[in-house]
């Protein structure tokens, strides 16, 4: 630790120490992504802040960093995962009953304070749409008339959240729901999650957007377009998170360590920065 | 007469075009209605028409015989659809369908082309507006191409 200061980032419990859930529910959102529900099996992890990550152990396989997709009252933790890779495909393949190693939670939030009494748009690609979700039920409990939320995906059957995007929409948020190819009967558009940030004639003040970094820098630039000013525009970037508390150094960009000044950092702090080739 | 004239004054495309060439535009534009289902452009055929969409939503789709439709994009109020009248051969590149009843401003585009030939100032505006028009599909065209929402390769 290098100074007091780095206590305020670091969690409750020992950090590099897995604490261990129990799976209480599997749900299958698309072909390849699952959202787990864990509780834990004795004491809990610190309350997760809305963008905040996990790292998650499959034992006996690898640890990977997961952003928490929603909590529960009861302590429960929502996880919404991808099968990629080995460890990440232990995790999916995880049944009822089964118990992962969980650390953190890690990392930067949403500035939802700030976000307060502004006009927020919220911009989600793919996979990106869970690390946002805790930050629009908050948006929407608080006024979702001031809020958009833009979400693209490959094809209809890749949407997450089905059920959320309609009680948003519901709520009075005005949601745009785009996909790269579709047949006749989709009711939403086709084209890129910038296209429609582009269309959209709303007034926006701050901006929140996660997802693939292409679809990212793109809508970044798009929303700027748009009149918000670069500084109250928010990402989240993950690169290789490893300790989750800035001491291996493996996710480096720059001169932050986005396991711990991450993922969610302010637009004009990383812009320069993801045009670096080969980082 | 009126609508017409209103609704090209008020189109994206043609915002700032001076009041004199709105008036000319308007002379060989009319309104269509086209309901749901129905065809605007068909692959191969005449590219006679320029489309100024008011209200609706619009497919461009890519049809082949080994595969169903696919609608790769979709065109929106105060979009346009067509840039094929404006280079040759002036043949559709793509389908599109009306996703939504549709309600446009047709266009006459040979007597479009003609004019911007001679009023170089109006024929420069119609030429970057559908640049950048181009230029948006491409960048989305890329996008698909590389499958951002795919696996990283």
């Amino acid at each position: 630790m290098d100074s007091l200061a780095d206590l305020g980032t670091m969690p409750a419990v020992e950090p590099m120490e897995p604490t261990p859930y129990r799976v209480t529910h599997s749900r299958r959102e698309t072909v390849d992504v699952t959202t787990l529900t864990l509780v834990p099996v004795a004491a809990g992890l610190a309350s997760v802040l809305p963008g905040q990550y996990l790292m998650v152990w499959a034992f006996g396989v690898g640890e990977i960093p997961i952003s928490v997709s929603r909590t529960l009252p009861t302590g429960e933790v929502l996880l919404t995962v991808r099968a990629v890779g080995a460890t990440s495909t232990a995790v999916v393949g995880t049944t009822v009953g089964d118990v992962l190693g969980l650390r953190g939670p890690f990392g930067t939030a949403w500035p939802l304070a700030a976000a307060a009494g502004r006009d927020l748009v919220v911009v989600a690609g793919g996979l990106g749409l869970a690390p946002l979700r805790m930050a629009i039920d908050a948006q929407v409990a608080q006024d979702p008339t001031r809020l958009s939320v833009v979400v693209g995906a490959r094809e209809q059957p890749q949407l997450l959240y089905a059920d959320d995007l309609q009680r948003w929409t519901a709520a009075g948020a005005r949601v745009h729901l785009t996909v790269d190819a579709a047949g006749r009967s989709w009711h939403g558009a086709v084209g890129t999650t910038t296209a429609v940030l582009e269309r959209l004639a709303e007034r926006h003040e701050m901006a929140f957007v996660c997802g693939p970094e292409l679809m990212m820098t793109s809508g970044a630039r798009a929303v700027v377009g748009c009149g918000v000013q670069p500084s109250d525009i928010w990402v989240s970037l993950e690169r290789n998170m490893h300790c989750g508390i800035g001491h291996c150094g493996r996710c480096q960009l720059g001169s932050q360590l986005l396991c711990r000044d991450g993922a969610v950092v302010r637009w004009d702090h990383v812009e320069r920065l993801l045009e670096v080739r080969g980082r | 007469m009126n609508e017409i004239r209103q609704s090209l004054a008020t189109h994206p495309f043609f915002a700032g075009l001076s009041e004199r060439r709105i008036d000319t535009l308007a002379a060989f534009a009319f309104v269509r209605d086209l309901p749901a289902g129905e065809w605007l452009a068909r692959t191969g055929a005449d590219a006679d028409v320029f489309y100024a969409l008011i209200h609706g939503r619009a497919g461009i789709e890519i049809h082949a015989a080994d595969r169903h439709p696919l609608v790769v994009a979709t065109v929106h109020s105060g979009d346009v659809i067509g840039w094929s009248w404006f280079v040759e051969p002036h043949r559709w590149h793509f389908d599109v369908v009306a996703l939504d009843d549709l309600h446009l401003l047709a266009i006459d585009a040979p007597r479009l082309r003609a004019e911007c030939a001679v009023d170089h100032e109006l024929g420069y505006h119609v030429a970057g507006q559908l640049t950048r028009v181009l230029a948006s599909r491409l960048e989305a065209a890329r996008h698909q191409l590389v499958d951002v929402y795919g696996l990283a390769r």
